[in-house]
């Protein structure tokens, strides 16, 4: 269904056949898409689907092994440049509003030296006014809200004459007014002869403000083509993976962990009971704080009200297992082989008196590294060496050393490839077959799906509805959640 | 921070050409990085090798005489329990720049307790290493609790335990009243080597079977790889880093003790010239042995490859001056050597 453009002349930028492999998984198997002028482009898809990828490739942190991109002329006949703003925004808080504007860019100078603040500040509250911002440009960042500080990072692109305008999952971290706005303002900047991409995870947003959509899978263009319906939308984005429930029925325990009325700062009130078995998955968008709600879940957090029990499938207190939602900078141990990063936090059990015993933590470990099949099979390896499928897989493993009574896994397919997420739900199925108790959070409806035997709506902190996978469907879940 | 937000400009003209020439490129810069990278590993032990060579070359059999070897050995002893104290630290992923201070303060302590407050020397030994301990315990919690970065905190105290030593010791040098037993252990020799060599040797042994062995040491590598991860691991980071501090200080306490064996003597301006060389081979040593990671056998070889080309610069005939130059030298070359080698792995460099 690749859509080629007739005229490539006419296109802000044009991707052509772009190829990119790690190792034995390919990431990008041939995506072309035209961007236009005037119009502003939803790329979607899951996780693994390919589109952070490509937007590394865009923007020069990866090569491609084949295939081309070309930039058109901007409105002005300016030559073409791709301007970048991702979910961290990639802001300073510790500076000012107009410090950050002119961050990278050469600066408005007096006598050669002296920074000409005047005119920073006047070319500072125009590139705001084009936001609809009438903010003091010397308003320390840290002072704004996330909506406002993603507006100041748009504007910083403008100012640096961006004429195709990336949002990669940036309203993901907003709340809906805040998105909608930021995508107004969006839209004013397409209508003057810019171009836009929009990551996002939103079909309403999606559909409510994008002109074109992709849909990658697999590396793979599936859908390329003007804004479909809300339905048509729904039915292509919900992919073979949401399939994956067993058929095979299974045996509920006790329940494994028991919460009342727990209450953290920004998180809770909160009512959940899993029992040992079961899978429930937690799904909301990034702005619902679902992995505070994750980290409350695991016991990481202390609990300002409320009760959070724990009981093992002995009947004692019980073990929660913990994987984070952001891998590269909350779970990997860098520096050190595959083996440390597996017993981290474990070695207490594999040893007396204080002293590892090492013949057991090997064993521990290559039995780990062998039953999550983790690539290359060499415990001894560098982590940072493995692919992210890899990786995660060694996280995974991690959370299973000390066979725990209950999983509390957040985005267990965030960055891993095609391969790697089916193993993930394996891994799910297989611990609650099991006997533990698994509680996944992600922003993923298909993750959700896949592997929840319940699904729960996260919204501000709070579990807003549990029902069963068998009462609800994707499109519910957009529709409510998302 | 350089992935965000940032903006690739690439013309018209400009296009990312793929096939074959895009696939090829790589993989030979790869190729060519790690043979690179493999050259740098031992370009460092090649350097000190050559440098050693030259030295024989010039000066003749002297410097290499079993005479020479052994005083090396044995005076630069209380540098490797320094340098071990700093590794210990760094381990951890923290910064000691006291630790030059707390082995200076525990050679004044050592002596002075035994001298002017005439304690017998097990106790003074015991006092010693105590208030050692202490040192390193402030320094833990003034990071862990009162969060200030560890390069401030143990900044201040080091500076801090130079003015106690000044106000303990009244600014003069405590030389009489030392015990026997004390400066007897430092010219005692087994082996044909002395003690004091021997005592490295044994705290070389202790800190390796700590660093690689035990649960604490494993969780420091935990904890100084990343601290978040090791937190939500369910590691007691704060207790971890306090920890670090606390065996840092009391091995560079044990060797401030060894010091006034080895001088029968002390006196309050021993501590921050120990900085450079002890911290030269914690380097050194992640860089020689390790892809960057810090080892106790690393340090322990890099403290001996310092000290002998120290000895070569002696033998030269060049001014003592020379050798804080070298030692910044070795410093800065093995920082950058130890970048170079964590590039690869693609882990961000604490130097």
């Amino acid at each position: 269904m690749s859509q080629l453009s007739v005229s490539g002349s006419g296109a802000a930028l044009e991707i052509k056949g772009l190829r990119k492999g790690f190792g034995s998984n390919v990431a990008l198997d041939g995506v072309s898409i035209c961007i236009r002028p005037g119009r502003i482009h939803a790329l979607l898809g899951a996780n693994g689907a390919g589109k952070s990828t490509l937007i590394k490739i865009l923007s020069g942190v990866h090569s491609a092994d084949a295939g081309e991109f070309t930039l058109g002329v901007g409105p002005q006949g300016q030559p073409g440049k791709l301007g970048f703003v991702h979910q961290e925004l990639g802001l300073v808080d510790a500076l000012t509003i107009r410090e950050n504007l002119m961050l990278g860019r050469p600066a408005h100078r007096r006598l050669g030296v002296l920074v000409d603040r005047r005119a920073e500040r006047a070319s500072a509250i125009e590139e705001l006014a084009r936001m609809d911002l009438s903010l003091d440009p010397e308003t320390p960042l840290a002072a704004c809200s996330l909506g406002v500080k993603s507006l100041v990072a748009v504007a910083r692109m403008l100012g640096e004459q961006a004429t195709v305008l990336f949002l990669d999952e940036v309203t993901a971290a907003l709340t809906r007014a805040e998105s909608d706005w930021l995508l107004t303002k969006v839209r004013a900047f397409v209508a003057e002869g810019g171009a836009a991409v929009v990551v996002s995870h939103r079909l309403h947003e999606v559909v409510e403000h994008c002109d074109d959509v992709t849909l990658l899978r697999d590396g793979r263009v599936v859908f390329d083509g003007p804004t479909p319906s809300v339905s048509e939308l729904h039915a292509l984005f919900i992919s073979d993976e949401a399939a994956f429930i067993r058929s095979r029925p299974k045996e509920l325990g006790e329940p494994a962990i028991r919460m009342h009325g727990v209450v953290c700062q920004g998180v809770g009130p909160i009512d959940l009971e899993v029992r040992a078995g079961e899978v429930v998955s937690l799904v909301g968008p990034l702005s619902s704080n679902i992995y505070g709600v994750g980290h409350v879940i695991a016991g990481l957090q202390k609990v300002a009200a409320g009760s959070l029990e724990v009981v093992g499938r002995d009947g004692k207190k019980g073990t929660v297992a913990f994987v984070p939602e952001d891998r590269r900078r909350q779970a990997v141990l860098p520096g050190l082989e595959v083996r440390s990063n597996l017993t981290a936090g474990g070695l207490a059990a594999l040893s007396s008196m204080g002293i590892v015993r090492g013949g057991q933590e090997k064993a521990s470990s290559q039995d780990l590294v062998t039953s999550l099949n983790v690539q290359p099979p060499n415990d001894n390896y560098q982590i940072l060496g493995l692919s992210g499928g890899n990786q995660q897989k060694v996280i995974f493993g991690r959370a299973k050393l000390r066979d725990p009574d209950v999983y509390v896994l957040c985005e267990p397919t965030r960055g891993v490839d095609v391969a790697t997420r089916t193993a993930m739900y394996e891994f799910i199925d297989v611990v609650s077959r099991d006997g533990a108790a698994v509680i996944v959070l992600t922003i993923d409806v298909d993750d959700a799906l896949a592997v929840g035997d319940r699904i729960g709506i996260v919204n501000a902190g709070r579990i807003e509805s549990m029902r069963a996978r068998a009462d609800v469907t994707a499109e519910e879940i957009l529709e409510e959640a998302l | 921070m350089k992935e965000h937000a940032d903006t690739a400009q690439i013309t018209t003209s400009a296009k990312v050409e793929g096939g074959a020439t895009a696939s090829q490129q790589p993989s030979l810069i790869r190729r060519f990085g790690e043979r690179w990278t493999k050259v740098d590993r031992y370009a460092a032990i090649l350097f000190f090798v050559a440098f050693y060579l030259l030295v024989f070359i010039r000066e003749g059999s002297d410097f290499v005489s079993w005479g020479s070897i052994s005083i090396v050995l044995s005076q630069n002893a209380y540098i490797v329990f320094a340098a071990l104290g700093v590794t210990i630290t760094l381990i951890a992923g923290q910064f000691d720049l006291s630790i030059g201070s707390i082995l200076g303060i525990s050679a004044l302590f050592v002596a002075g307790f035994t001298a002017l407050q005439n304690f017998p020397l097990p106790l003074a030994i015991l006092l010693t290493l105590v208030a050692a301990g202490v040192i390193g315990m402030v320094n833990g919690l003034l990071v862990v609790k009162a969060q200030v970065s560890a390069f401030i905190a143990t900044l201040a105290t080091g500076g801090a335990l130079g003015g106690i030593a000044v106000l303990y010791s009244s600014s003069t040098v405590i030389y009489t009243g030392i015990p026997e037993a004390l400066t007897n252990f430092g010219s005692s020799k087994f082996l044909g080597l002395s003690y004091l060599f021997w005592s490295a040797v044994v705290v070389l042994i202790v800190t390796w079977v700590l660093t690689r062995h035990t649960v604490l040491g494993r969780n420091w590598y935990a904890v100084g790889a990343n601290q978040e991860a090791s937190r939500l691991a369910r590691l007691p980071v704060g207790r971890l880093i306090v920890l670090a501090f606390v065996v840092g200080a009391l091995v560079a306490g044990a060797g401030g003790i060894l010091l006034t064996a080895q001088l029968g003597s002390a006196q309050p301006q021993t501590g921050p010239g120990l900085l450079l060389p002890a911290f030269a081979a914690a380097f050194l040593g992640s860089s020689i042995l390790s892809d960057g990671r810090f080892t106790v056998l690393g340090t322990f070889v890099a403290t001996y490859l310092i000290a002998f080309a120290g000895s070569g610069l002696d033998a030269l005939g060049l001014d003592t001056g020379w050798k804080p130059l070298f030692n910044a030298a070795v410093l800065i070359g093995a920082v950058a050597l130890t970048a170079a080698l964590r590039r690869r792995t693609g882990v961000s460099s604490p130097g």
